[in-house]
């Protein structure tokens, strides 16, 4: 009577989901790698190891911090305080080093306190006093950007002054710092989500809370988890952006919270709770930091900025949804 | 007698007109009240208004009786700006000073100022339209010509260059124009790209970055913005050998970029001049005398490294007071 | 019988048919729901599909929705024909209200197309009390019961005044009084000559208010009879395959006790003192709101107790009520709903691969594989791998929630002795259900409440339909009447 059928591994949505991501990036890559094509010879403005690591550098602001938005999506909240905190961030680290006197390591860690303390705030909001995610982060978005003014008055921070250009921790160039660390966060948190209870849970509450709690998750430990993570994470963008940039700012990462939460749902997560990926995130900000590169290699590109990416994020999220339909 | 739990009626009412009159009665029982300038800069981030900041209030304290209220939106958000003018209208201050951020934007609500008695001064970003009394700042279209024949010197005529700006101000915008009427002048210099940055510090380090890869061979930059000077790291991708780079804007840490050779022209404002002119000024015309013109250019400060000691001292002088 | 004589009887009584399908199939992956299927509705019939878990009785009223896209084969229906569909899932948009849901996209509209609120109200009320449904027309859908979320549905497709009316497994969340009032409707909704495709599980209904029956197995069709010449020993049979022999329950000895509840108040429940020992069945019966699921929660602490105490022996584990939105998440595949929440830290995904396999043998889970996706399983499937995930935790004491809505007969069995296999085991079990003939089959006592109290404990000898429904109901007088839809309706 039940006859088995034949066993076949059903998961392709997920997992193709991540591997579209590798190819738009792949395809978006090779596409401007084609039409920066110096004419008549010469050194390849574009496609070269000297342009692929400014591109890491500048999309690890945006992929560290995405990471932890990922996390936060597949639990079924959202944050929208990353650049704040970055800005906090970069101004704590700033502010201690500079005026402090404080040691690099030491303010680099009160930096990502910084964002442990403003995940936590959100995590009591969601948790304790049952906001809505969109709400409580947007209180602490304002409390965290606000704390930044209020400490710089203004002003900024200038830590290159106090750091030699030669600063090399760990033999690594400053320069690399960023790429590596959002690398080495990539690796640590795709094996949270993918090879830990923590992980199914996480995704477990955000596709469905209820059933989630009436099977036995720790919701709310799950909660706690992702809002402090996706803090402390936002914070060590802005202590990273601090430290190689030079500068502690209050008025830095201004709507970056947006391109974060874009690279998270280019990268597979979905609004609506349940499905996240954190390779995925990481990979949708290199895809939004390879087409800021390329505009800036446009005459006149940078001027379609917001423009571009706004139109870019719609058309790969379509895609996605049409393809992800098809599917099923 | 009625009780609102432990403090009674009576008392309560007694209490609040005492609190009433002495919130009410700011003047002091002799001598005439301080008169109360709003200064309004663009944004509260911006590093160059904290000198306006010092130079007004340093000027209030000379002049005597002055009491400055410096308030601006945390961010350069222009409907912000315009809702703290018309707050302070509201509040009927003595005088403001504003550096606008959209001054057709704003030129109504300067209008009903005016109109209302309350006299209006602009200072670095004007707003050409209205009733304003008076404006201090830079010609920025000068200023913007000086930045352009300042690279253009350097570079000895030749050579491919590359601009940054920022969309949107209109300060901005006419020292664009500036510079571009400036270079124009100088057939063999070609502009290669103009870069919008969107105010965005982190936005001007990756496109002198990507810049630099883009064009190697580029001879020149020119910011009409102090972005890059802020954000030293933004610079390391420039070899200073082969390629110049002037900038707007002197403040700190600008002028050790021209001492380290990083960067090789600088055109700067009367940051402190801001504050202390927009105060004199809103003082004369209390007293009775109204501007005789509308335009007061303050002149620019070009420096470059073999007069940047002698700047840093009379910056010195400035902050402290010791030199109008 | 074959179609074309099934069609000859009725053609001349009844005229066209609403709805012809021809070769209807649908494919999800691996598995074909449905198997060139051929069917007729015709208008004044209650043509009823019955078949087990899986036959594809849901599929097939999806693909005449609309709902789903037919991979093989047509369905016609005459131009114009209103079709309204009620699905098994009482899923609604929780912040709707009652009203709003009803008038959704067909508002009542006045001069300048604005909306007439009152006559919505006003013809809400009465819809509502059409199908016996005593919601406030003002409540947000999610402070409505499950009953009254199907009622609500019903009552919608009622006010689309259809001309097929497609109805899945309506009783299923439905209690005996309620039940009567929505077979009265559909009585009168075939007096006005519409056709209703009625999917059950629960053959006595059937045999109570179909005109026609159709059975499915595996997504084909094996026969369609007018309702009076096959028995219900023959309809089981084609739909299973095999012949089911009716179960009886063994007798076992008790042991210690592993649920004291002494004078617990949880919600809006009080003065509940109840014991429960190793290898006992114990039934919570009650109408809808009578409190048991929140006795449920309160025993496994989803719930605070607000008095009295508990002693547990260990921990207990419980399968939900409501599948759909309290048990099972869509977004993760079978086997990581199976592993919920997963011990330990890490997770080891080809030992669960297997465990997987082994759990869907024993439970006979319908699925393609362990990494199925949720959607693909019908109804009792789910029912099944959310038992699955129960009995995995080799849990102390198992707490049931209406464990076989939704589910047939073949299914309805094997679960019910997996029930008599953990009691007998040992574990101890409360099942709380709304399905009398289920708590007297299975159970050793039955608990009934009523609005919040204890209304009465019956012992398996006790215990009947009537005095059930007596206790829960809180009349004195039997409330159970076996339907006389097709009497009243001749």
């Amino acid at each position: 009577m039940t006859a088995p059928l034949p066993v076949r591994r059903v998961a392709l949505p997920r997992l193709v989901s991540g591997w579209s991501a590798a190819l738009i990036l792949l395809l978006e890559f090779g596409f401007f790698a084609l039409v920066l094509a110096p004419r008549g010879g010469g050194p390849h403005t574009f496609a070269n190891a000297g342009n692929v690591a400014l591109i890491l550098k500048y999309s690890s602001i945006y992929g560290i911090a995405a990471i932890g938005a990922s996390m936060i999506i597949g639990a079924g909240g959202i944050d929208l305080a990353p650049g704040a905190v970055i800005a906090l961030a970069s101004v704590v680290t700033g502010d201690l080093f500079v005026v402090g006197g404080w040691p690099l390591w030491a303010a680099c860690l009160a930096g990502v306190g910084v964002g442990l303390g403003s995940g936590a705030l959100a995590a009591v909001l969601v948790i304790a006093a049952s906001l809505p995610p969109f709400i409580a982060t947007l209180g602490v978005m304002g409390i965290t950007r606000g704390a930044a003014f209020l400490i710089t008055e203004g002003r900024f921070y200038d830590l290159s002054a106090r750091l030699a250009p030669e600063t090399a921790p760990l033999g690594i160039a400053l320069s690399f710092w960023p790429g590596v660390i959002m690398l080495v966060l990539t690796i640590v948190f795709q094996m949270i989500m993918r090879r830990t209870a923590l992980g199914r849970h996480i995704l477990a509450t955000g596709g469905n809370e209820v059933a989630a709690r009436y099977a036995g998750v720790r919701v709310k430990r799950v909660k706690a988890f992702v809002y402090v993570s996706g803090g402390a994470l936002a914070a060590l963008s802005g202590v990273v952006l601090a430290v190689v940039q030079g500068q502690g700012k209050a008025d830095v990462a201004g709507g970056y919270e947006l391109d974060i939460i874009a690279a998270a749902v280019v990268g597979g997560a979905s609004l609506s709770g349940g499905r996240a990926s954190v390779v995925g995130a990481v990979i949708g900000s290199l895809i939004f930091g390879v087409l800021r590169n390329a505009l800036a290699q446009f005459p006149r590109g940078t001027f379609l900025d917001r423009l571009i990416l706004g139109v870019a994020v719609l058309v790969i999220v379509v895609m996605d949804r049409l393809a992800t339909r098809e599917r099923s | 007698m009625d009780k609102l739990g432990i403090v009674d009626l009576k008392s309560a009412i007694a209490a609040l007109m005492l609190l009433a009159m002495a919130t009410g009665c700011s003047r002091p029982a002799d001598g005439p009240r301080k008169l109360r300038f709003a200064i309004i800069p663009k944004a509260l981030h911006i590093p160059v208004f904290d000198y306006a900041r010092t130079g007004a209030e340093r000027a209030a304290q000379r002049l005597g009786g002055i009491d400055i209220l410096w308030r601006g939106p945390e961010t350069t958000d222009e409907i912000r700006q315009k809702e703290i003018l018309e707050s302070f209208i509201a509040q009927r201050v003595d005088g403001v000073a504003i550096s606008c951020l959209n001054g057709d934007l704003l030129t109504d609500a300067i209008d009903r100022a005016v109109d209302g008695g309350i006299p209006v001064v602009t200072f670095d970003s004007d707003a050409p339209k209205s009733k304003r009394l008076a404006f201090y700042g830079v010609n920025d279209i000068e200023a913007g010509r000086a930045l352009g024949d300042g690279l253009a010197g350097l570079l000895g005529g030749r050579g491919r260059v590359a601009l940054i700006t920022s969309l949107g101000a209109d300060n901005l915008q006419k020292r664009l124009d500036g510079a571009r009427e400036a270079l124009a002048r100088y057939p063999e210099v070609h502009i290669v790209e103009t870069y919008d940055i969107r105010d965005d510090a982190l936005r001007v380090a990756e496109v002198i970055a990507v810049g630099t890869q883009r064009h190697p061979d580029l001879d020149g930059w020119l910011s009409v913005g102090g972005w890059p000077v802020f954000m030293r790291n933004a610079l390391d991708p420039i070899d200073p050998a082969h390629t110049k780079f002037v900038a707007f804007d002197t403040i700190p840490p600008a002028p050790d970029l021209l001492r380290s050779g990083k960067v090789q022209l600088l055109v700067g404002q009367k940051y402190f001049g801001w504050g202390e002119e927009s105060v004199r000024l809103l003082k004369a015309i209390h007293d009775g005398e109204q501007p005789a013109e509308v335009y007061h250019y303050s002149g620019i400060d070009v420096v470059t490294r073999d007069n940047v000691d002698a700047y840093a001292e009379q910056w010195k002088r400035w902050e402290s007071g010791t030199q109008d | 019988m074959r179609r074309e004589e099934a069609c000859q009887r009725y053609d001349q009584t009844l005229g066209q048919p609403l709805l012809v399908g021809a070769g209807i199939s649908v494919r999800y992956h691996a598995t074909a729901a449905l198997d060139e299927v051929d069917l007729d509705v015709y208008p004044g019939e209650v043509h009823a599909v019955v078949g087990e878990n899986g036959a594809g009785k849901s599929t097939l009223l999806r693909g005449i929705a609309g709902a789903v896209r037919l991979s093989a084969g047509s369905i016609r229906v005459p131009v114009g024909t209103r079709i309204e569909w009620v699905p098994q899932e009482t899923e609604l948009p929780p912040d709707l209200r009652v009203s709003e849901w009803l008038f959704l996209a067909r508002e009542l509209r006045g001069k300048l197309r604005r909306l007439r609120q009152r006559a919505m109200q006003e013809a809400t009320s009465a819809a509502l009390a059409a199908v016996g449904c005593t919601a406030d027309p003002q409540a947000s859908l999610r402070s409505l019961a499950v009953t009254q979320r199907k009622q609500v549905q019903l009552a919608r497709a009622l006010c689309g005044r259809p001309d097929l009316l497609l109805l899945d497994e309506p009783t299923a969340v439905l209690g005996q009084a309620e039940t009567q009032v929505l077979f009265g409707a559909v009585c009168a909704q075939r007096k006005r000559g519409s056709g209703i495709l009625y999917v059950s599980h629960r053959l006595e209904e059937v045999r109570a208010i179909a005109d026609r029956v159709t059975v499915l197995r595996d997504g084909r069709r094996v026969s369609t009879d007018p309702i009076t010449a096959v028995d219900t020993a023959t309809l089981v049979r084609r739909m299973v395959g095999r012949d089911l022999a009716p179960r009886v329950r063994g007798g076992a000895p008790l042991g210690s006790a592993a649920l004291e509840l002494v004078k617990v108040a949880v919600a809006h429940v009080r003065g509940l003192s109840l014991t429960v020992r190793r290898g006992e069945v114990v039934g919570l019966a009650g109408l809808v709101g009578a409190g048991r699921s929140e006795v449920l929660e309160g025993i496994t602490g989803l719930r605070p107790l607000r008095s009295g105490h508990m002693k547990l022996g260990e921990a207990p584990v419980l399968v939900p009520e409501d599948r759909a939105s309290k048990g099972l998440i869509r977004t993760l595949n079978l086997r990581h709903n199976l592993f919920l929440p997963s011990p330990g830290w890490r997770l080891h995904p080809r030992r669960e691969r297997t465990e997987a396999r082994h759990w869907i043998e024993r439970l006979r889970i319908r699925a393609p594989g362990s990494e199925a996706v949720i959607d693909s399983l019908s109804g009792g499937n789910q029912q099944k791998l959310l038992l699955a995930r129960a009995l995995r935790r080799q849990p102390a004491l198992l707490l049931l929630d209406e464990p076989t809505a939704g589910v047939d007969v073949a299914v309805k069995a094997e679960i019910h002795d997996l029930i008599r296999q953990l009691a007998e085991a040992g574990a101890p079990v409360v099942l709380a259900s709304s399905d009398l003939p289920e708590l007297l089959a299975l159970c050793d006592r039955i608990l009934v409440l009523h609005d919040g109290e204890v209304a009465g404990e019956l012992t398996a000898g006790e215990a009947s339909e009537t005095r059930l429904a007596a206790l829960m109901t809180g009349a004195a007088v039997s409330a159970v009447a076996s339907p006389q839809s097709r009497a009243e309706s001749e």
